[in-house]
């Protein structure tokens, strides 16, 4: 089980990401809510694992991943989105993205693409 | 040939829309087109596709839907101020999904586009008789796509 940061500007995603992961035995360790909250705040953690959205304000889910990359080239990062667009996705997995999860959320997908961070 | 373009957008958020409600919140979909009682639901949010072509796409869903979407989207216990607070941010995250869901499918014509984050729009402003829309009637209420250029509307948007 894993030490996970949720980063989404959505508080109703937050809430079902952090409910659906403490279900599955995981610990919420952060939330941030933009991506720049993101990069400041996975320095201080150093989670296990990070879930970011894409589409955000102030800074987008693949500028913070891409930071986060930068100084922490083994940060295990899964993009969530609810773009179908395959260039945006394809972006966040050159990017270092370990994985993408399309919304809606269900325990089935978080668990899998858990599972093929970890190589289960 | 733009008003195609944007006809044809709003079939695929319309069509994603139901796949949305039958598929992933178990709602009974009843009737998709030629419904006679037009009426737009109250819960409104729009996201803004640039590109090639700048649009709005906006959803109103009717209050009873919201809440029968939310029990699905959402199925734990909160205080009710804490449930009002999701309700309230509910149709941003619906609009997100089904319009980034729908980016996919349309056609080459729109090129390559991106989206904004969820924001408010006038109930108003959906009203007018250049915004197309697309009603789908649930066991549970109405939930409507809207479309329409930005350029017009730019300076009424919040």
């Amino acid at each position: 089980m894993y030490n996970i940061m949720i980063v989404d500007d959505s508080t109703i995603i937050r809430k079902t990401l952090q409910m659906k992961l403490e279900e599955l035995g995981h610990t919420v360790v952060a939330q941030a809510k933009s991506g720049r909250e993101a990069v400041t705040l996975y320095g201080k953690i150093l989670p296990d694992l990070v879930t970011m959205d894409i589409t955000m304000p102030i800074m987008n889910g693949i500028e913070a991943l891409k930071l986060i990359k930068k100084s922490y080239k083994d940060a295990k990062i899964i993009m969530i989105t609810s773009h179908g667009e395959e260039k945006l996705v394809m972006d966040a997995i050159l990017s270092g993205a370990k994985g993408y999860i399309l919304k809606p959320i269900t325990e089935e997908k978080l668990t899998k693409a858990i599972e093929k961070v970890y190589g289960k | 040939m733009e008003n195609n373009i944007i006809k044809d957008m709003l079939e695929s958020v319309s069509d994603t829309a139901v796949f949305f409600l039958k598929n992933d919140m178990q709602i009974e979909i009843l009737k998709e087109n030629g419904i006679q009682d037009f009426e737009i639901g109250e819960h409104i949010s729009a996201v803004c596709f640039s590109g090639k072509i700048n649009l709005i796409c906006a959803v109103a869903i009717d209050g009873k839907l919201l809440k029968s979407i939310y029990k699905v989207f959402f199925p734990y216990h909160l205080s009710p101020k804490e449930s009002n607070e999701m309700l309230k941010e509910l149709p941003s995250e619906i609009v997100n999904i089904v319009a980034g869901l729908s980016i996919s499918k349309f056609s080459d014509d729109c090129g390559e586009l991106t989206m904004s984050p969820p924001f408010m729009v006038d109930k108003n402003l959906l009203l007018s008789s250049s915004v197309v829309s697309k009603q789908i009637k649930t066991s549970k209420g109405t939930f409507t796509s809207f479309m329409f250029k930005k350029d017009s509307y730019a300076n009424k948007i919040k």
